[in-house]
């Protein structure tokens, strides 16, 4: 009843995935967020025309010390703006103009170098370390970790996503810095050990077992979605595993050795309307436009995504920022993104086949399309985790990953919402 | 201008045809064995089913206000699939009315491709079973190997098929290399066993096909056949005789394995397989017809949506259940 299913994707991470990573200097403007989005109040600190050094804060928020946005550039305050990123909602922003000069040095956190256990709460959170996985702050893992337990953590650099190879370009230049991090979080978080899960060629993975020990790299399965990156023979069936980004790893490692603020991202830059297909490291707040400008983009690209293609939402507009949580920018055209063939499920069951989660697809769809909306509820919708493996191998080009969300969304109130319209 | 998108934005690229390609291509091999034997009539007969189901289709998509889908294959695999259940000696109509049947009554009335309830190729040959049963199995000797002519059957020699020996008489005049050779009169698409097994492997390979009905359908049909024997013949062969007979690996392979109204779970899969086959020798043991497979088909299609919920409900149960086993361990 356990086994395991998904689907192996498309590769499509050349030439990504063979290119150093590029830093993107000589933004010109970047666009921050005074805080992450929160219920709290959030005090502004800084005012126009102030300058900024990489690691000053934006603001102070009561009680929250983890939504404090840093600057991630040398630069002068030259306004204020609304945006509706399709990330993080509305969100009230700091313009900072970056002159083409030789860049300040960064704001140091306080204490940085202490060994202590605390100290490694704090860095996360002074430095503003935000996990790529999911966008939520280090600190509050860590603080949850701590409190609940934690048996195992794994710093997870498995993206079998067709594109993605953000993780890959971290570790590449960063390796060691990045099993410390993890080492970091296990020691923080009293896990009984740690390892870095990878889906990697055999030539990749033998170089970098030989920089972070061959007992520290776990070889992924390389079906989508990403099964559990353990061995759970070795840690244990009921062993609490936790997942962290690598990024946040290297963050993490630079907050607590070096006293950095997390201020950089490692992005894929690809997609069929992407001229020059790289990775690349950016400040937070380094507009798409700016990116897609310097990649090079094709004159009219008809979709873009924030996120990797099976998962990542679409933008109208690239006049947004990048910000904690995107790992990977795709440009594509028409032809790339949608199927030219949409028609009536011939009933396949490859559907059934991927779905990790258990469910029938294409039953909660033909529901759906039949309007028994009464009868989704016993479909045990709400087990989805929207990974879409159902959409990408259906050959009838059927949206029943976004029909599934719906359900699993609306829970029982379908019915009612459709009343509820007829009404109005 | 940018557009908006649902997750996820990347697609695996399947070309429409693809499923019914593969289909079509394993019939040309199987409708060849028995041109081999009987000349071009059974090719014949295989496209005017073709003919007569995609005509009936556009003109049902033309009275829908639809536009039509012949493209995907679909109704060409119905009439290809209805020719092929055919005699060799069948009048060129039957298969026409059989396909029109088909499509016209057990595939556009529900909606169209991806919507019928019921496989139109069992329909239809259920339908020309009843109507026309003495037309249908009557089956030309091919030991005496000539060409059937197009029009004028009446000076054909038939014989009686093993299914129909065994039904009637409890014996059989076959041996072994018949049986392999082909060499034995029967449906147009029957003959061919090695043919038949060699489609099976190609169907499974290229994924259009499902291991989990047909091989339990094989085996319920293989262990019938061994526990209740129709004739006092030797036991290995007597179950070969009736695998190989008739339209019951035909159906196994074309049949039951059809996408549209087979179930998508696994378990449902391999029970929908089992009962299939146990009422292919039920309809064996007592039907009217030596060829019943379609009605087994058609009776198990019934079920189909019921086993898919039936199954999945009974596996999410049981996987809660060892969850909670772990959990409590």
């Amino acid at each position: 009843m356990s086994r395991y299913r998904g689907v192996r994707l498309a590769f499509e991470k050349k030439p990504a995935i063979l290119l150093p990573t590029a830093e993107l200097t000589d933004i010109g403007q970047v666009v921050l967020p005074y805080a992450y989005p929160t219920d709290a109040e959030v005090r502004p600190t800084v005012s126009l025309y102030d300058t900024l050094r990489p690691g000053s804060p934006l603001s102070e928020v009561e009680g929250e010390p983890f939504s404090v946005v840093r600057s991630s550039v040398t630069g002068v305050v030259s306004g204020e703006k609304e945006i509706s990123h399709p990330l993080y909602g509305e969100l009230r922003c700091v313009v900072i103009d970056c002159p083409p000069e030789t860049p300040a040095p960064e704001v140091e956190i306080s204490g940085a170098g202490a060994d202590t256990l605390d100290y490694i709460l704090t860095a996360a959170e002074e430095a503003g370390v935000i996990d790529e996985l999911d966008g939520v702050p280090l600190s509050l893992k860590l603080q949850e970790w701590r409190e609940t337990g934690c048996d195992f953590v794994v710093g997870d650099a498995v993206e079998v996503q067709p594109y993605s190879s953000s993780a890959w370009a971290t570790l590449r230049g960063n390796a060691e810095q990045v099993a410390e991090g993890v080492s970091l979080i296990a020691t923080y978080a009293g896990a009984s050990g740690w390892h870095i899960a990878a889906c990697l060629s055999a030539s990749r993975r033998r170089s970098l077992a030989l920089r972070i020990g061959k007992k520290r790299l776990f070889q992924a399965d390389s079906r989508y979605p990403v099964r559990e990156p353990v061995n759970r023979r070795a840690v244990g069936k009921r062993a609490k595993v936790c997942r962290v980004g690598v990024q946040a790893c290297l963050a993490l490692y630079r907050a607590v050795r070096m006293g950095r603020a997390h201020t950089h991202a490692i992005l894929t830059v690809a997609g069929d309307a992407v001229k020059q297909p790289q990775n690349v490291m950016v400040p937070f707040g380094t507009s798409v436009q700016e990116i897609l400008r310097r990649c090079g983009v094709c004159d009219d690209p008809s979709y873009l995504i924030l996120g990797d293609s099976m998962t990542g939402v679409t933008s109208v507009t690239q006049d947004i920022p990048v910000l904690p949580g995107m790992t990977c920018l795709l440009a594509f055209t028409a032809a790339q993104v949608r199927p030219t063939v949409t028609r009536a499920c011939i009933g396949c069951g490859r559907c059934v086949k991927v779905c990790h989660a258990g469910l029938l697809p294409f039953e909660i769809h033909r529901r759906y399309e039949n309007m028994h909306y009464e009868r989704i509820a016993s479909l045990a919708a709400a087990d989805c985790d929207g990974c879409g493996a159902c959409s990408y191998v259906c050959p009838c080009g059927l949206e029943l990953a976004a029909v599934v969300q719906e359900a699993k969304r609306s829970g029982n109130t379908l019915l009612l919402d459709l009343e509820e319209d007829t009404d109005a | 201008m940018l557009k908006p998108s649902v997750a996820p934005h990347l697609r695996r690229t399947e070309r429409p045809f693809y499923q019914a390609g593969g289909v079509l291509l394993c019939l040309v091999p199987l409708t060849g064995f028995s041109c081999l034997y009987y000349g071009w009539r059974p090719a014949l007969l295989v496209l005017i089913g073709m003919a007569a189901a995609m005509l009936t289709e556009l003109l049902c998509s033309l009275f829908r206000w639809r536009r039509p889908a012949i493209q995907d294959g679909t109704a060409a695999v119905t009439g290809a699939l209805i020719g092929s259940m055919m005699s060799p000696l069948t009048p060129f109509w039957v298969p026409a009315v059989g396909a029109a049947f088909a499509i016209g009554v057990a595939k556009m009335p529900f909606g169209g491709t991806g919507r019928n309830v019921f496989n139109p190729a069992a329909a239809g040959m259920a339908f020309c079973a009843i109507c026309f049963p003495t037309r249908l199995f009557i089956y030309p000797d091919p030991s005496v190997q000539q060409a059937l002519p197009f029009l004028d059957t009446s000076t054909v020699i038939t014989a009686l098929s093993p299914a129909a020996q065994l039904s009637n008489s409890g014996r059989s005049s076959y041996d072994w290399m018949d049986l392999l050779s082909g060499n034995f009169p029967g449906p147009i698409a029957s003959a061919g066993v090695i043919v038949l097994l060699a489609c099976i492997l190609y169907l499974y390979v290229r994924g259009s096909s499902s291991p989990l009905i047909t091989v339990p359908y094989l085996v319920t049909c293989a262990l019938g056949a061994l526990w209740f024997p129709r004739a006092p013949l030797d036991a290995a062969f007597g179950v070969a005789l009736e695998l190989c007979t008739g339209l019951l690996l035909f159906t196994g392979v074309f049949l039951l394995c059809d996408p549209v109204t087979a179930p998508r779970h696994w378990l449902a899969r391999m029970v929908y397989g089992c009962f299939a086959g146990m009422l292919v020798m039920f309809l064996r043991h007592y039907g009217r017809f030596e060829c019943c497979e379609f009605f087994a088909v058609l009776m198990v299609n019934a079920f189909s949506p019921i086993l898919d919920r039936g199954c999945w409900q009974l596996t999410k149960f049981l996987s809660v259940l060892t969850a909670k086993g772990v959990r409590r361990s």
